[in-house]
């Protein structure tokens, strides 16, 4: 039996796989299932879970995917091995004190100076890519212990700008 | 007017724009020119004109927006006519005229004309005095008078940039406190968009539609209207869908806008393409803006008419008079737009960088895609994520959308995250196959779409991860099997 560790949406699940002829048992959340899956057209499957079918889109994006179940999207994140605890293992999103930028691009401003108080909700950056200009806020209340950035730099998504205690 | 003909037009543009004047002009066998940025220099839209220049660095700035290397460019090909596509100088008057001081003919309005649409606040006076209805709203105003202005037109209102276009410097402010951040943003946005950081109010209406209309002008000032587009599914004031006929007009009220339509462009003395756009709140239409250029979506107007609007900039500007006459244009079926962009939809729409590794684009009856998209293309930040145009014809609304969404399925591109998966839920939303939706549909729906129950979702990834070792390439080299062999053989015994 093979271990996935899955993250859809904003759920973790752990995912134990084992083949049979043409079938696989699929074990999650305390329950198995016979699961047959297809391919008919290219990034597009035929799911079949307990006998029940499902429409089943695909596509492959820098590590991450979509997928669409029955004409819900929802992103998914497979692992081969155990992530450490906690959400936010995707990279996006904020570690725990430290804001990160949300998208590649410019920094054109930084509102706050180290060892400043902030609010939450409070512009802490302004970064642009593509010609479009975004605040990055304060997700909690704190003081800015360091500024990882200065304006002018170029970002990648998930760089540490701030870091809030 | 004397009628020249073109023989070779430069394209100060990149993309799918530019490779959609450069198929018209060769259609009618004009020449062609690209010009290309140091990041664009294997693009497509190099590949596919005659002859392309280095007009500068990778920054907008410094290549597609340097107008006097863009001039340059075509007084070294020998170029006689400039078309500037969307975007970028499109509406730039200055452009416009070191263009015709270069004995170049640009394909748009004058520098004039230009100049007075570029000026959102001073062409929705000239367009009111022409008795067309305007949206409530200031002229433009400084923060303080901002403050006492939105106190008078009340929440929710949009700030937007007085020199601006394109959906850039538009904010939505719900509430008082957010004004003056709301402020401080749009007017950054402006003053990097269009090196001016002027701003006007002006009051939200309820549950608006943007409905637009294609309007063509020739140089002796006769004009025609090539009916309305519905472009409300919207995110970041960014059109995503577009469709015509609009599913919210009715006979007598689109017969109203399309005359204000017309009147609006000879109101500014509109010459060649342009766009007329008004908002639509409970059967009343208010004027917003011209947009003095080709739109993205020209496409579905072209899919209903059958009119080639960039052959008819092509043959205005060239001094020809308009080749239709009113009567003679007819909206026959419906057509809708999906534009496929390197975004991504579970974070609010942010743009994506990065490099597309696997491309299939759909085809069939009433399937047009116009792109500039190619496996390894490079995704930078410097321009536009826009990917390709998806349209879809059908003789009636609800075929097109099945033949939409056929295509939608049929389109795969790997490698980034793209806007299919939002489209493909947005055709199947309830609101959209009925035609009542407004702008805000993106804003409260897709925040509040169904997810699949969590296990499922995890139970297909990891079979498809399971699968994923023995998965067969998408495009595999096919080893003949017997069969192909033995019908091989047949054929050719």
């Amino acid at each position: 039996m093979k271990t996935y560790w899955v993250r859809a949406g904003d759920e973790d699940f752990e995912v134990g796989v084992e083949e049979g002829a043409g079938t696989l048992a699929v074990s999650v959340g305390g329950a198995r299932h016979m699961v047959e899956l297809a391919e008919v057209v290219p990034g597009w499957y035929t799911l079949l879970v307990d006998g029940k079918t499902h429409d089943l889109g695909v596509w492959d994006h820098a590590g991450t995917r979509t997928l669409m179940l029955d004409g819900r999207p929802c992103p998914v994140e497979v692992r081969r091995t155990r992530p450490p605890s906690g959400p936010g293992h995707s990279g996006r999103g904020h570690r725990r004190g430290g804001v990160v930028a949300p998208m590649p691009g410019l920094l054109v401003a930084l509102h706050v100076a180290e060892g400043a108080q902030v609010g939450m909700g409070q512009p802490l950056v302004i970064m642009e890519a593509m010609k479009m200009q975004m605040e990055v806020r304060a997700p909690h209340d704190g003081v800015i212990r360091r500024v990882h950035v200065a304006p002018g730099q170029e970002l990648t998504a998930g760089q540490l700008l701030v870091t809030i205690e | 007017m004397t009628v020249r003909s073109f023989r070779k037009v430069l394209i100060a543009n990149r993309g799918e724009i530019a490779l959609r004047v450069i198929r018209a002009c060769r259609a009618r066998a004009v020449a062609t020119v690209a010009v290309f940025s140091d990041a664009d220099h294997g693009a497509l839209h190099v590949r596919a004109a005659d002859e392309a220049y280095r007009v500068g660095g990778p920054a907008a700035a410094d290549s597609y927006l340097n107008a006097d290397a863009i001039v340059e460019a075509a007084r070294r090909a020998g170029a006689d006519a400039v078309h500037p596509g969307y975007g970028f100088l499109a509406e730039n008057a200055a452009f416009a005229e070191a263009c015709v001081r270069a004995g170049l003919a640009f394909i748009g309005p004058s520098a004039e004309t230009l100049a007075l649409c570029g000026d959102k606040a001073t062409t929705r006076a000239r367009v009111a005095g022409a008795g067309i209805p305007v949206p409530p709203g200031t002229d433009a105003v400084d923060d303080a008078g901002a403050a006492r202005a939105a106190a008078r037109l009340g929440f929710p209102l949009l700030i937007k940039a007085a020199a601006g276009g394109g959906g850039k410097g538009i904010h939505l402010v719900e509430e008082p406190s957010d004004l003056p951040g709301a402020l401080r943003l749009a007017r950054g946005e402006a003053q990097g968009a269009f090196g001016d950081d002027r701003v006007y109010l002006e009051r939200w209406l309820d549950r608006p539609r943007h409905v637009e209309v294609q309007i063509v002008a020739d140089a002796c000032g006769a004009v025609v209207h090539l009916g309305e587009r519905e472009c409300s599914v919207q995110r970041r004031h960014q059109k995503l869908i577009e469709e015509s006929p609009s599913p919210a007009l009715t006979g007598a009220l689109r017969d109203r806008m399309l005359e204000a339509a017309v009147a609006a462009a000879r109101a500014v003395g509109y010459r060649n393409a342009g766009t007329v756009e008004f908002l639509l709140s409970n059967d009343a239409f208010y004027f917003l803006e011209i947009n003095a250029r080709l739109q993205v979506e020209h496409p579905v107007t072209e899919l209903v008419t059958g009119v080639d609007v960039v052959a008819l900039q092509l043959a205005v500007a060239a001094g020809a008079p308009l080749p239709v006459r009113q009567e003679e244009v007819r909206s026959r079926g419906h057509a809708i737009e999906c534009r496929i962009s390197a975004e991504d939809v579970e974070h609010e729409f942010l743009p994506w960088v990065g490099r597309v590794d696997q491309v299939l684009l759909p085809g069939g009856p009433g399937i047009r895609v116009d792109g500039a998209l190619a496996p390894g293309l490079e995704i930078t930040r410097f321009y536009d994520p826009l990917l390709a145009k998806i349209i879809a014809w059908g003789s009636t609304r609800p075929e097109a959308v099945d033949r939409m969404t056929g295509a939608l399925r049929e389109t795969l591109v790997t490698g980034v995250p793209t806007t299919v998966p939002f489209h493909l839920w947005a055709l199947a939303h309830p609101a959209f196959r009925s035609g009542n939706y407004a702008t805000r549909f993106v804003e409260t729906e897709w925040g509040v779409r169904a997810r699949p129950a969590g296990w499922l979702a995890a139970l297909a990834a990891a079979a498809l991860a399971d699968r994923g070792g023995r998965r067969p390439a998408l495009l595999p080299p096919q080893a003949p099997s017997s069969w192909a062999t033995a019908a091989r053989r047949d054929g050719v015994t």
